[in-house]
């Protein structure tokens, strides 16, 4: 990655005292520049010859390596916080900035979010925003007072563009520099997009406010990606009248994340709500008149958007020496190096209770993983992993859906309560000996939380389950039958295709910005610019 | 520390009782949360903060933390 241009204003690295020469008044939420460290600390993390350097760090780090001596543990000499960057200002970065403060820490906070709002919630995007039942306002996490109270350095509208690891610097699209003591990425994840002409995609608030100006009764809308978003936003539109066509790789949507039987059920809800629903389609690109499919079919659209998933906005970590496999590489503490720690949509760690590597794109888990993830970097030597059942919901018609645990890669579900065609059941789902998850739509809180907890606490599969579920859902788990298993291995080749395209496209933006997305909001980025310039 | 909870906004998580059980519950037929104590007593605060924290519809407010 090149470096930007020195900024004339910035303070040389071997000379940090404070962070005031590094902010940006103009919007400087409160007086934080008047804030004095608790303690002062710059000089030992800011000189490379006398102290561990990112690079040293990474190679001393645990990422993705349970057995591995963790880099969220104390790993010597440790020098005391007073400075915290957190790049990302949303839902994670708030969670982290407001668990250092409920912790004690008085250092400065620097805040770096890319996009101008300040912070706001993002599942509402595709529900009660996208339908005008709520204005933006609501979706705002905090109030100004409470903002206020925080006392953060905070920069909007600034993207993170480089991180220096010898100097412990952030770089901004703008040339300037934060020096940091600890560092928080919270920089999120971006839409995928298509090739051909711009398409809406739903990341931000203001990807859905352009999306819901063109929602009127009888716009034919095409929804690429039958995921959990791309229906979301179909039955939003089916309620404001539109004609919906939602287009989708795999033979059955969501089957890879939720399973054959539960995909088959929520896909017969969009046929009942008057949504064409194709299958098997793989879409090559958006076109004037709506989108082509691989086959060079044309599929008419006023408007087409598209949900083939996300891209982790960690481009700007290039050269950092930090490990970035499809999200920052954490160990269990939430730590990619000494002082190095990550949360939210962007972070892959590694969560002991599934033992497996994971990077969860969930509400939830972005304030969960903050709070963690920052109790650890102010307790280097005391961290605790990081270990939750991830949850998420979505709302799609008159269904509720929660979920909790890792579904992915189950070797079965069955339906333990209620029953599938009446759309109010609880499915749970076993991988090796264990139950992972649980899918419940419909079924009251009582009925729900004894799964929540057997999942938390590792139970058998055996003991949670018992005797008492249905026996046809085995049949048709996603991994023990053949079709099930045609049908999982289509939707990874479908699903290939799809992103590698994408992929393609991402990177030549990329590649010609030299500039990624530098918060968590995953916003703006380089394709999701060319979108909003063209459209 | 006084409560606020914002229930049109609530998505039935039941994060908040599990956190805070003796603050908040859910009820029977959706989930909705309910809040049972505004003005917990202070061996409550930490596990309210976080409730509020943890909410992933940020429906809970607390207007003096």
């Amino acid at each position: 990655m090149t470096a930007p241009a020195p900024d004339p204003a910035a303070r040389p690295a071997t000379a940090s005292t404070s962070g005031s020469a590094d902010r940006s008044p103009a919007v400087s939420i409160s007086g934080s520049a008047d804030r004095s460290p608790a303690v002062s600390i710059a000089e030992p993390v800011v000189d490379p010859a006398t102290a561990s350097g990112l690079g040293a760090g990474v190679r001393a780090s645990a990422v993705g390596a349970p057995d591995a001596a963790p880099a969220g543990r104390a790993t010597g000499v440790e020098a005391p916080i007073g400075r915290v960057v957190i790049v990302g200002a949303s839902a994670a970065g708030l969670a982290a900035a407001e668990t250092l403060r409920r912790e004690g820490f008085a250092g400065t906070i620097t805040l770096l979010g890319d996009e101008a709002s300040a912070p706001y919630d993002r599942p509402p995007l595709s529900k009660q925003l996208l339908s005008s039942v709520w204005d933006a306002d609501r979706l705002l996490l905090r109030t100004t007072e409470q903002f206020a109270g925080l006392d953060l350095d905070l920069h909007l509208s600034t993207r993170a563009t480089g991180l220096d690891p010898v100097n412990r610097v952030v770089r901004t699209a703008t040339g300037r520099t934060f020096g940091f003591d600890a560092l928080m990425i919270t920089t999120g994840v971006r839409p995928r997009t298509l090739p051909g002409r711009p398409a809406h995609v739903l990341r931000t608030m203001e990807d859905a406010l352009r999306l819901r100006e063109r929602l009127t009764p009888g716009c034919r809308l095409v929804v690429v990606g039958a995921g959990f978003l791309g229906a979301e936003a179909a039955s939003v539109a089916r309620g404001l009248g539109c004609e919906v066509t939602l287009l989708e790789p795999a033979p059955v949507p969501l089957a890879h994340a939720v399973g054959l039987p539960v995909g088959r059920i929520l896909s017969e809800a969009h046929r009942d709500h008057g949504v064409t629903l194709r299958t098997g389609v793989s879409v090559a690109e958006a076109v004037a008149e709506g989108v082509a499919l691989s086959d060079g079919t044309v599929i008419e659209a006023d408007e087409v958007l598209v949900a083939i998933g996300s891209h982790p906005n960690t481009e700007w970590l290039a050269g950092s020496g930090l490990t970035v496999t499809d999200g920052v590489v954490c160990d269990e503490y939430c730590a990619a190096a000494p002082g190095v720690y990550a949360a939210g949509d962007v972070a892959r760690w590694h969560n002991p209770l599934f033992g497996v590597s994971m990077r969860i794109e969930h509400r939830t888990n972005a304030a969960e993983q903050g709070m963690a993830a920052a109790r650890n970097l102010l307790n280097p030597g005391e961290g605790k992993p990081f270990t939750p059942v991830p949850y998420f919901w979505s709302d799609q018609y008159d269904m509720k859906i929660h979920a909790y645990g890792y579904l992915r890669d189950h070797d079965q579900v069955e339906t333990v309560e209620g029953s599938l065609p009446d759309r109010r059941f609880l499915a749970a789902y076993r991988k090796n000996d264990r139950l992972v998850g649980a899918l419940a739509v419909g079924m009251p809180p009582k009925a729900i939380r004894p799964w929540r907890q057997h999942i938390a606490t590792a139970t058998a599969w055996s003991t949670a389950v018992g005797t008492t579920s249905t026996t046809w859902a085995t049949a048709v788990g996603a991994t023990t039958t053949t079709t099930g298993a045609t049908a999982v291995s289509a939707t990874s080749t479908t699903g290939a295709t799809a992103v590698g395209a994408t992929s393609t496209t991402v990177a030549t933006a990329v590649g010609a910005t030299s500039t990624t997305s530098g918060t968590a909001v995953g916003g703006p980025t380089p394709s999701g610019a060319a979108v909003k310039e063209k459209s | 520390m006084k409560v606020e909870f914002d229930e049109p906004k609530c998505v039935a998580a039941g994060q908040c009782a599990m956190v805070a059980p003796d603050v908040f519950d859910q009820r029977d037929d959706d989930g909705v949360a309910i809040l049972l104590d505004p003005t917990p007593p202070e061996d409550q605060h930490d596990s309210v903060r976080e409730a509020a924290a943890v909410c992933p519809a940020a429906a809970i407010r607390l207007t003096t933390p």
